[in-house]
This record gives structure tokens, C-alpha cells and sequence, in this order.
């Protein structure tokens, strides 16, 4: 398990974008961004994940430009 | 291939045997010295995607519920069997145990603030970053952004542990991630809305109460 990786085939992280609302991006930062990491562990393909970190950051700010009160919850 | 999926760590002695992980399988314990894991047997890793990251919180909002100290496992930790848990936090659980015990009665809030002005500037490059170099840079940035001062000022009585990133993204200008014993959870709210009050310009942004996911750096 400690060297398994996602196949390359498949792009999570853009279904997940994809379905993104304020409340998602939120949970994305406190669940993939944050929390105990196992030493030794790879986590789902460290690659994609900080994909999803840099994008997110983008998505929070326009969140709260296109959104207005309904995004900020 | 199976495993264990590692949803928090508790104190010693938690009764993990009510709950149920991602999917549906009954949780239990590791223990690891004065701390427990709360893992679920599972048959392959979770996909990150939506369902999976809401189901991956409310085991933890769960776990949260029945004890009251947590520090939540990243999304996706899976080891081979406890063994592999022991060797991977072993070294670790002193420290993880301090830890653990700042989180005793408290529950982590998220501020978005949102405010004009340029982005966070971009550390220099391949310069020594030792932990003096770190909380100068800190400084720095933090001192870039007045709201900043603002907020931490008026929160900081009634919160246990503070945590702060800038970010480079106007007009996101930082996060902060506060952790606060539950019984000033309403203070803490009337004052946040005081500062959207008292900061025209800017915005505050919280959500929460959280499980303690910012605060599971060892100190």
C-alpha cells in the first residue's frame, strides 16, 4: 500500500471543481489540506492533491466575488 | 487492497464501538501508548470526491462528539494493519498526545479574510529558512495586511490556539484557524460579526465549528 498511486487515467480532482460551491472548498481545505499524516503513508497521489491546494485558493477568492452572501457560509 | 483506515486519534480508553466509517464498517481502537487511533477495516482507499470528504468529516464530527479531545486524520490515511500505525506515530505520540490535550474542550473555527491591497509577497528564494527565518517571514506578512491585526486582536481573549496563513489570491488575504473551548463559541460569534461592523472594507468570513483540523501540528 505504501507505494500504491491513483492510475493517471482518472482525474478526480476536476469532478470535485467541478461540484464546488463555498461550503465544499471549505471542506476540501480542512480534509485534504490538513490533519494527522501518517508517516510513511502516500497519501492519493501527493501530485493531484496539490493541484487541488492551488486551485482551491483561486476558488475561495472568486467564491466570495461571484457568490456574494450566498457563497459565505 | 485492504487496510486500515485511520479516521482521529483520541485519548486512552475511548470506546469506539458505536460508530461506523465510510463505509458503514464498525470502528474500533489501537491503542498507542496514551493515545488511541480510531481506525475501520476498509477494502481499498476512498476516491476523493464530494461524498467521500462530507463522509470523511462526519466520522470525524462523530468521533468528536463522543470524546472530548480530537486530533482528526488527514483524508485518505490508510496503513496495512496496526503495526504499520505503530511504526508510522509511535515516535510521534508524545508529542501528538500535547497535542491531543490542547484540543480538550474545543472546537476549531475558520476565518476568511478578505480585504484590498496587493497579495502576500513571494518569499525569497533558497534562502535558509530556519525557525527564526520562519517567524520573521511570518511577521512580515502578517504586518502587510492591517484587517489581520484587527481580527487576532479582537478574538484573542477568548481563543486557546491560533494559527495563520497569507495567501497570495487577493482579495483573500489570510486564513485563520482558531481553536475555542466551546463555551465561548457564542462570544466568539457576536464578535466576528462586530468586526464586519467595525471593517467596512473588508470582509470576515467564518465557518465552523470544526473538528480541530488545523491543529494537529506538532509544537
Amino acid at each position: 500500500m505504501k507505494a500504491r498511486r491513483r492510475s493517471r487515467g482518472r482525474r478526480p480532482k476536476d469532478d470535485l471543481l467541478e461540484q464546488a460551491d463555498a461550503s465544499l472548498l471549505e471542506l476540501v481545505d480542512h480534509v485534504l489540506n490538513r490533519g494527522v499524516v501518517v508517516t510513511g503513508d502516500v497519501v492519493l497521489g501527493l501530485a493531484e492533491v496539490d493541484l487541488v491546494y492551488v486551485r482551491l485558493s483561486a476558488l475561495l477568492c472568486a467564491a466570495d466575488r461571484i457568490l456574494g452572501d450566498e457563497g459565505r457560509r | 487492497m485492504k487496510g486500515l483506515y485511520v479516521y482521529a486519534l483520541v485519548p486512552a480508553g475511548f470506546d469506539a464501538s458505536p460508530g461506523t466509517g465510510l463505509a458503514d464498517e464498525p470502528l474500533r481502537t489501537i491503542p498507542l501508548g496514551a493515545i488511541d487511533a480510531v481506525v475501520g477495516e476498509m477494502e481499498d482507499r476512498p476516491s476523493i470526491a464530494p461524498p467521500s470528504l462530507r463522509a470523511h468529516d462526519e466520522v470525524v464530527r462523530g468521533i468528536g462528539r463522543a470524546s472530548d479531545a480530537i486530533l482528526p486524520m488527514r483524508f485518505g490515511a490508510m496503513v496495512l494493519d496496526a503495526g504499520e500505525l505503530r511504526e508510522g506515530l509511535g515516535p510521534r505520540v508524545p508529542a501528538l498526545a500535547a497535542s491531543l490535550e490542547r484540543t480538550r474542550g474545543c472546537d476549531q473555527l475558520t476565518l476568511r479574510l478578505y480585504a484590498p491591497g496587493a497579495g502576500a509577497t513571494a518569499p525569497a528564494p533558497e534562502l535558509p529558512a530556519g525557525p527564526g527565518t520562519r517567524w520573521l517571514r511570518a511577521r512580515s506578512a502578517h504586518a502587510a495586511i492591517p484587517e489581520l491585526a484587527r481580527v487576532r486582536e479582537a478574538l484573542s481573549s477568548l481563543v486557546r490556539a491560533e494559527s495563520i496563513e497569507t495567501h497570495d489570491a487577493p482579495p483573500l488575504r489570510a486564513s485563520v484557524f482558531h481553536l475555542v473551548p466551546r463555551a465561548a463559541l457564542g462570544d466568539y460569534r457576536a464578535r466576528v460579526e462586530s468586526l464586519a461592523v467595525a471593517m467596512p472594507a473588508a470582509r470576515v468570513v467564518a465557518t465552523g465549528p470544526w473538528p480541530p483540523y488545523a491543529f494537529t501540528e506538532l509544537e
